[in-house]
């Protein structure tokens, strides 16, 4: 086998891993549609919503406030579960600093009525019609979802799991002291 | 050949040159392929919610499917790996083999040594005096079977079909090409597939392609009473794009909308039902069933109140996708409405106290009972109004004329050649007034023999048999 040959060979192998990895790359990159993914310690991206009871939400009127906000549907059995944990939660320390928004996906009024009054639900419902709020503002994927925001409005927890009362205390009370974690 | 040691590049260039290894690459294609197809895959399933669709639908092992990254087999790492493989392997292979082929052709002697012309499978001679007369009618019969014939002083080597020895290599350039064309969606804005699930009179944006299509009405027609056989699903279509109607199609099955090189089908529809609105008539049974009135709900969107008559009748809950589960209580199983569940409280001039009662229209006996009768009212459908969801089919492909279709039709036109074609080749040699005729083809040597035959017999030449020697031989 002649040198030249030999070159050109190995000039066609290294073409042709090249190109595959760089294709590899650009279909891991293509398939991951939706790259950002929203991340402890940025800031929570600020939203207005109507809540249930036909009132306006902002979540930059609550600075200075503990902010759980949780993505939850009446169709989802683990979001059912949870929400007696975070209703207990939100009586606790309501008074303390704490704020509950519970985003709702795009159910009817009546419905989301319903539940609130049979799971006996204080805190504010916000209605998410279009999903806007959760999908393109948010990124959520599985639901439930909470954030966890502190009271200067940044991300500090992200749990994609139905929480338990020991669960959201133990979030809440260090950012309710104000003390970085 | 020199003793070098076998470098890295030496050691790839071997593994993807191996025939074992190419054929190794298809059968997992295939078995991955096989895989694939076990399950819908999630671009085909009527719910946004893979995650719960694969358990629901077809229990432990589909959810296990879904698990181990079956639902998506041909977006998935492994599969691609595999294609991206067997593009290389074919490219390699044929650089490999192709190439020393085509010269070994090219470069071939007319005079051939006498040895390999009568250890040739097909082989006669011709004694005599007449024998370069011979060699010169020969010369000219073949030609007239349009053989290329090359002659050097008392030799000759004729010649026809030696593309089909290539027919093995224009399936490979088929293939190489199809791949590329396929990977061609990974550039920006050519590929985009999704499958659309719209209620009627609902609009969706498709994808990031910038429009949105509407469902105007969706038409469902059985061929029989019991609903089993579909006759036809339509769907009548509107694009929009920044607010305006842009475009609009009554979608029937093969009959689809073509906007933006973006194909729009009707695909399917789901067999399941959902209840769109719904006249309910309000009777008190402790006075003969008199009707007190009607009401209308929008069960997509209902109010929580309705005035019949005197009386008011409210909906304390609301569940869309009804479940009556004895452990799990009352709850939905999704935001639409395929089974309605509804808690009125329902009050007026004689009954202040809300009289709670349910309504299940679709509920079995079974659950009536356990949620409990001897109602104050009876609640009765007067009329209902359901409807199908309609599943459209998007799909953008802009690599599939330019490229994939040309690939596989080269493709097809190597098989043809490979399978369909032969390489015939007749050397002849005059040597001390002899005249040596041998013969070979890459396949049906039959054919070739009653051919040659054809030729020789009139020149007064005995004719050629296949000699049982060994197996026919490729140079």
């Amino acid at each position: 086998m002649s040198t030249r040959s030999n070159l050109s060979r190995n000039i066609t192998i290294l073409v042709l891993l090249l190109a595959a990895i760089g294709i590899m790359y650009s279909v891991f990159t293509f398939t991951k549609k939706d790259p950002t993914v929203l991340e402890v310690g940025q800031a929570a991206p600020d939203f207005q919503l109507e809540t249930l009871d036909g009132k306006t939400v902002k979540l930059s009127d609550y600075r200075g406030k503990v902010v759980l906000l949780n993505f939850w549907a009446s169709w989802c059995e683990p979001c059912r579960q949870e929400m007696p944990d975070i209703e207990k939660a939100y009586e606790t320390y309501k008074d303390q600093g704490l704020v509950v928004l519970g985003a709702n996906l795009q159910e009817n009024n009546v419905s989301i009525q319903g539940f609130t009054d049979t799971m006996g639900l204080t805190f504010p419902i916000l209605m998410d019609k279009d999903g806007k709020l959760a999908v393109q503002t948010y990124k959520v994927k599985p639901i439930p979802t909470s954030f966890y925001i502190d009271k200067d409005g940044i991300l500090r927890v992200k749990a994609e799991q139905p929480m338990t009362l020991s669960f959201i205390e133990d979030n809440v009370k260090p950012l309710l002291a104000g003390t970085e974690r | 050949m020199n003793n070098r040691k076998k470098t890295f590049f030496d050691a790839i260039w071997e593994f993807f040159a191996s025939v074992k290894v190419g054929i190794t690459i298809i059968v997992l294609l295939a078995i991955g392929s096989i895989l694939g197809t076990i399950y819908p895959q999630t671009n085909a399933i009527p719910s946004p919610n893979p995650d719960f669709y694969y358990n629901d639908t077809y229990g432990k092992l589909g959810d296990l499917y879904y698990r181990m990254g079956l639902a998506d087999t041909f977006n998935s790492w492994w599969y691609l790996t595999l294609v991206l493989m067997l593009f290389i392997s074919l490219i390699i292979v044929s650089i490999d083999r192709g190439v020393p082929l085509y010269k070994s052709l090219k470069r071939q002697p007319v005079a051939r040594k006498l040895i390999a012309i009568q250890a040739d499978r097909l082989y006669t001679k011709a004694e005599g005096g007449d024998a370069e007369a011979k060699l010169e009618a020969l010369a000219q019969q073949l030609k007239k079977r349009r053989y290329k014939v090359r002659r050097e002083d008392g030799a000759l080597l004729a010649e026809k079909g030696r593309l089909a020895r290539f027919g093995a290599y224009v399936i490979h350039l088929g293939l190489i090409i199809t791949i590329l064309g396929v990977f061609s969606r990974l550039i920006p804005g050519w590929y985009y597939t999704d499958m659309i699930w719209l209620k009627e009179g609902e609009t969706k944006p498709v994808g990031n392609l910038g429009f949105s299509v509407q469902n105007n009405g969706f038409t469902l027609e059985f061929y029989d009473q019991a609903q089993t056989r579909a006759k036809k699903f339509e769907t009548d279509a509107v694009i929009y794009e920044n607010g305006q109607a842009t475009a609009k199609k009554h979608l029937a099955v093969n009959d689809y909308l073509t906007y933006k090189h973006t194909n729009i089908y009707q695909n399917s529809y789901d067999p399941q039902p959902m209840f769109k609105t719904g006249t309910i008539e309000l009777l008190d049974t402790r006075n003969n069933n008199k009707s007190l009135g009607t009401f209308v709900i929008d069960f997509n969107n209902p109010q929580r109140e309705y005035k019949v008559g005197d009386y008011t009748v409210t909906m304390a809950n609301y569940f869309p996708d009804v479940k009556v589960d004895p452990d799990k209580g009352v709850f939905t199983n999704s935001r639409d409405p395929y089974n309605p569940g509804i808690q009125f409280d329902i009050t007026g001039p004689d009954q202040m106290e809300p009289a709670r009662q349910w309504m299940i229209p679709l509920a079995g006996p079974f659950v009536k009972q356990m949620l409990g009768k001897d109602y104050r009212f009876d609640l009765q459908f007067k009329d209902v109004d359901l409807f199908h969801m309609t599943g459209l089919k998007i799909e953008r492909d802009l690599g599939w004329w330019p490229i994939v279709f040309p690939g596989l039709v080269i493709a097809l036109c190597g098989l043809v050649l490979a399978f369909y074609f032969q390489h015939r080749r007749v050397w002849a040699r005059l040597e001390e007034g002899v005249l040596h005729i041998g013969a070979n083809t890459n396949k049906h040597w039959i054919g070739i023999t009653g051919e040659l035959n054809k030729v020789l017999v009139p020149l007064g030449i005995e004719p050629v048999s296949q000699k049982r020697k060994e197996e026919p031989q490729q140079s």
